[in-house]
């Protein structure tokens, strides 16, 4: 299930994904084409195609179930590699943390080789098990 | 470091963080070397800045203190700090 909030940047945002070629079926199962899928415009219910240099739109509902079923999957792909790309990074978390936030601000080393390295937590824990000890 | 590998190792949302208190950084780093820590550390000139003392609240080491994100304390001492963490764990 798509959240609203990208259904909606997706009724404005063309979708490219794909780069193959593929045949599309007419809901009637009786017209076949090959053509490249470009994007779906969820408002107009319209699918975009490239098909010999040139595009094409129609609806979906001319679409064989099959086909609308590959389109959605595209979208829902697409509304995924979304978020993951607006997703807040590692270094942006951790800054939300109060423990992360100072840890995470040149406090950290680890051993490299023959020497401590300037180092950067790799995650985002929800819990730091703090070891106090020293060599003596 | 048997316990560390055995139960914390690769563990996402628990970091296992060594806090030096180690005057002489050369102590500490021949000490790491020797042990080959695999896991982060805070040396003694940069745990004020990481706001970690308040949790060194007993006056020996080694000591363990499990805290969440926002500072809370959850367990002190190995025993306590280390059955939390595995409650905690996914």
């Amino acid at each position: 299930m798509i959240p609203i909030k990208y259904k909606a940047a997706l009724a404005v945002v063309l979708l490219s994904l794909s780069v193959q070629a593929r045949t599309w079926t007419s809901v009637d199962g009786l017209k076949t084409f090959e053509a490249e899928y470009k994007s779906y415009n969820q408002e107009a219910n319209e699918v975009t195609v490239l098909r010999k240099y040139k595009k094409l739109k129609f609806s979906m509902d001319v679409l064989s179930q099959v086909d609308r079923d590959w389109v959605n999957v595209k979208v829902e792909q697409a509304v995924l590699a979304e978020v993951a790309a607006n997703a807040p990074g590692i270094e942006d978390q951790l800054a939300a943390q109060p423990v992360g936030a100072k840890l995470n601000n040149r406090t950290l080393v680890r051993l490299d080789g023959k020497r401590f390295k300037k180092a950067e937590m790799e995650k985002v824990p929800e819990y730091y098990l703090l070891y106090y000890t020293a060599s003596w | 470091m048997a316990k560390y590998n055995k139960e914390l190792a690769g563990n996402e949302i628990v970091e296992f963080i060594q806090v030096s208190l180690d005057r002489d950084e050369d102590a500490a780093l021949e000490w790491a070397i020797k042990e080959n820590f695999p896991w982060l550390q805070v040396m003694k000139e940069k745990v004020s800045k990481a706001d970690l003392s308040q949790y060194h609240t007993s006056g020996s080491v080694p000591f363990y203190c499990l805290i969440d994100k926002e500072g809370k304390v959850l367990a002190k001492g190995s025993q306590a700090s280390f059955a939390k963490a595995r409650d905690v764990a996914p």
